[in-house]
């Protein structure tokens, strides 16, 4: 630009007062001196005060505000619709974006779904503990988990774990708030029975501390109330019993066979040994997981070696400092969720969940079961089951118990001076006086009087006292007392027939040696 | 929304200053909306003459000094206080005015404006008022120049605060009026004598 022009932009920057006094200084002594740029000045002057006299002032508008206020007024008012159908207009593009989304890639919402699954399984996996510390379980709890299949799950024993199979064979568990009755010192009597000495005390002692150990695996718990069992526990409990009648047979082959009838002795012994030694190292990690929002199965691995080592280390830690770890208590609290899935039988994903105040139990109908499954092992199972009732029996009459006769039961006893046995039938009955004795039982029957029908809302153990109350009889038409008198019956009916038999054979002897023979009349059952 | 101000008093509005506009923002964002009206009356009519000198038209005027306060009455929350709030407001002014600008010349790519029985110029005789003739003039510089001349001129706005109502340096502000008051010249050529004497 021409340095004439530059002068000329600072003249119109001169007249709108824009120049700093320096520039002002410079530009007025040029002025002074140049009469081109005098006459550029005027003539900007003047150009400016044409500017600004030509334009006068628009005409006002009396209702501008007016017509702005009611603008604004209906601008709220579509943006308060808008904001009413934004959430249907959003739903809309949501279900179009949803199923473009599902066109182009079906899968995602599996996926999704999955990844959910992962992570709710995640959150309630989190920090499992075992329930059940093998210090606190006693050589009597693990024989009575063989044989009666439950098992303690508090120190105080107030809460037991039943396992059970129902009339079709479908596994299930409970969870009862009941303690093990009539399941006292039946160890002892085994061992008692077998006439075990110091050495073969302490191998039956190794056997049972090794499944305490193994069985604290079994059953996990965390502070978000979850409970996690592990199925493998039904496949421990036919091989704790069957480790334990090996064990006898091969201690006192003589006991053994007094107690176990010929037809249960397990004839393949080396295939009998593969399974349980299968059955202790081959642990199943997948567990049953109990939530408070759901029940479902999730592979899940137990650091054994870990959690002892940690737990040795809080223990020294507590005891370093003097105090001693505190047991967590854990209830578990099953919500509405269940109960839904009560009501719509449809959504129910393999498992059915009966739950009242007293029980809580898991039948697993419809689930793929984990189970080892080995040759023979069917067959095997059935004998175990057979010796483990035979056992059940055997422990409970030999040696014989005091005789408390209770007030409600049955005592029947047969003595023969010329027989070597001795009939010994002793049917204790729960005092119906006790409520305390009495619940346990009342607990056992809910299930066999009610089936299916269990209820959910109203405490059923209320109900059965109340139906007991009003008809004592309901109990002796009970599944229980009428299989105990049926076998009662099978077993004093059989020992008649023998009973009868002898006494036939003695009447021939006698027959024989006529001369001073007094005839003894044969005992009708 | 309500505007519970007194109508005579928000007519005679008083002496405006800096700070009475930054309080009354201030107001409005705390929730106080009725203060945007006094807003309004006071700068409505500035808004206006800007619309119509940039324009050359009366016609439009009031429909987009509306549009300037809608857009200021959405966007007042947001106001940052770091300029004057005239500068603001003449900012989003001159953006409209060239929105609108934009929007003719597409509709006239379309649609002849002129007249057919419009001879498309106008001799100065025909045309008695000064005024008149100056602001057609005026209305005939390009739009960057003439923004900036209008706002020194009329608005008296000082060239930092058009540099930043236009977007631009301030040499360029310097420049661009210079260059409206040498194009003005030029087409006021024909009437020099008379105009310029």
């Amino acid at each position: 630009m021409k340095k004439i022009d530059k002068d000329f932009e600072k003249l119109s920057a001169y007249i709108d007062g824009e120049l700093n006094v320096a520039e002002k200084n410079e530009l007025e002594e040029k002025l002074a001196l140049s009469k081109d740029l005098q006459a550029k000045l005027n003539e900007l002057r003047k150009l400016k005060e044409l500017t600004v006299s030509s334009v006068k002032p628009v005409k006002e508008s009396p209702y501008f505000v007016t017509r702005l206020m009611a603008g604004l007024s209906t601008e709220n008012r579509w943006t308060k619709k808008l904001k009413t159908f934004a959430p249907a207009a959003g739903l809309i593009v949501l279900t179009a974006a949803v199923m473009v989304l599902l066109k182009f890639n079906p899968k995602v919402i599996d996926d999704i779904v999955e990844q959910q699954k992962e992570n709710i399984a995640g959150f309630y996996t989190e920090n499992l503990k075992p329930l059940l510390f093998a210090g606190d379980l006693s050589n009597e709890d693990i024989f009575n988990f063989a044989f009666y299949k439950q098992l303690p799950i508090d120190p105080s024993n107030t809460q037991t774990l039943h396992l059970g199979y129902d009339e079709s064979g479908k596994e299930f568990f409970e969870i009862k708030t009941a303690p093990a009755i009539d399941k006292k010192d039946n160890f002892e009597k085994f061992v008692s029975a077998l006439e075990l000495n110091e050495a073969q005390k302490k191998q039956v002692d190794s056997i049972l501390n090794f499944y305490k150990e193994e069985l604290q695996t079994q059953i996990l718990v965390n502070d978000k109330n979850t409970v996690a069992i592990n199925p493998n526990l039904w496949n421990y409990n036919t091989v704790i019993a069957a480790d334990l009648i090996a064990f006898a047979e091969s201690v006192n082959k003589e006991q053994f066979e007094i107690m176990i009838p010929q037809a249960y002795t397990f004839k393949d012994k080396d295939a009998f040994k593969k399974i349980l030694q299968d059955v202790k190292t081959r642990s199943r990690d997948e567990y049953i997981f109990l939530t408070p929002d759901t029940i479902f199965t999730e592979p899940f691995k137990f650091d054994k070696e870990k959690f002892k080592a940690e737990n040795e280390r809080l223990k020294e830690e507590m005891k370093r400092v003097g105090k001693e770890l505190e047991r967590v208590t854990v209830t578990l609290r099953l919500d509405s969720n269940l109960i839904r899935l009560k009501q719509h039988p449809k959504k129910r994903t393999g498992f059915q969940v009966y739950i009242d105040s007293n029980i809580c139990r898991v039948e697993l109908d419809r689930t793929e079961f984990p189970r080892i499954v080995f040759p023979d092992f069917d067959s095997i199972a059935a004998n175990i089951e057979e010796a483990a009732k035979h056992f059940k029996n055997f422990s409970i009459t030999i040696p014989k118990p005091p005789k408390v006769r209770s007030k409600v039961g049955f005592n029947f006893k047969i003595e023969s001076d010329d027989s070597a046995k001795i009939f010994d039938f002793n049917f204790k009955i729960p005092d119906p006086d006790s409520i305390m004795k009495f619940e346990s039982f009342m607990r056992d029957s809910v299930f066999k009087l009610y089936g299916k029908n269990f209820y959910f809302n109203s405490d059923s153990l209320i109900r059965m006292m109340n139906r007991f109350y009003k008809d004592s009889s309901e109990y002796f038409r009970g599944d229980e007392f009428r299989k105990e008198m049926k076998e009662f019956q099978k077993n004093f009916q059989e020992e008649m027939k023998k009973l009868q038999e002898e006494l036939r054979k003695l009447r021939i002897e006698i027959k024989k040696d006529s001369a001073n023979v007094e005839v003894i009349d044969i005992i009708e059952i | 929304m309500s505007f519970t101000n007194n109508e005579e008093n928000l007519e005679n509005p008083q002496i405006i200053n800096i700070n009475d506009d930054f309080s009354l923002i201030q107001r409005f964002i705390e929730g106080d909306e009725s203060t945007f009206k006094i807003l309004v009356y006071r700068h409505k009519e500035k808004v206006r003459n800007l619309i119509y000198i940039t324009l050359n038209s009366s016609e439009v005027v009031d429909d987009i000094a509306q549009e300037v306060f809608l857009t200021v009455y959405k966007n007042l929350k947001r106001f940052r206080f770091e300029a004057q709030f005239t500068t603001w407001l003449y900012r989003i002014t001159v953006n409209k005015c060239k929105d609108h600008l934009r929007k003719t010349k597409i509709r006239s790519i379309f649609v002849s404006l002129k007249d057919e029985n419009d001879p498309g110029y106008h001799s100065f005789n025909e045309q008695k008022d000064v005024s008149e003739i100056v602001r057609n003039a005026i209305y005939k510089l390009p739009e960057k120049l003439r923004t900036p001349l209008l706002l020194k001129d009329i608005e008296g706005l000082s060239y930092q605060e058009i540099a930043e109502c236009t977007n631009c340096e301030l040499g360029t502000v310097k420049s661009r009026i210079f260059r409206a008051r040498e194009g003005l010249k030029n087409i006021l050529k024909p009437l020099e004598k008379e105009l310029l004497a």
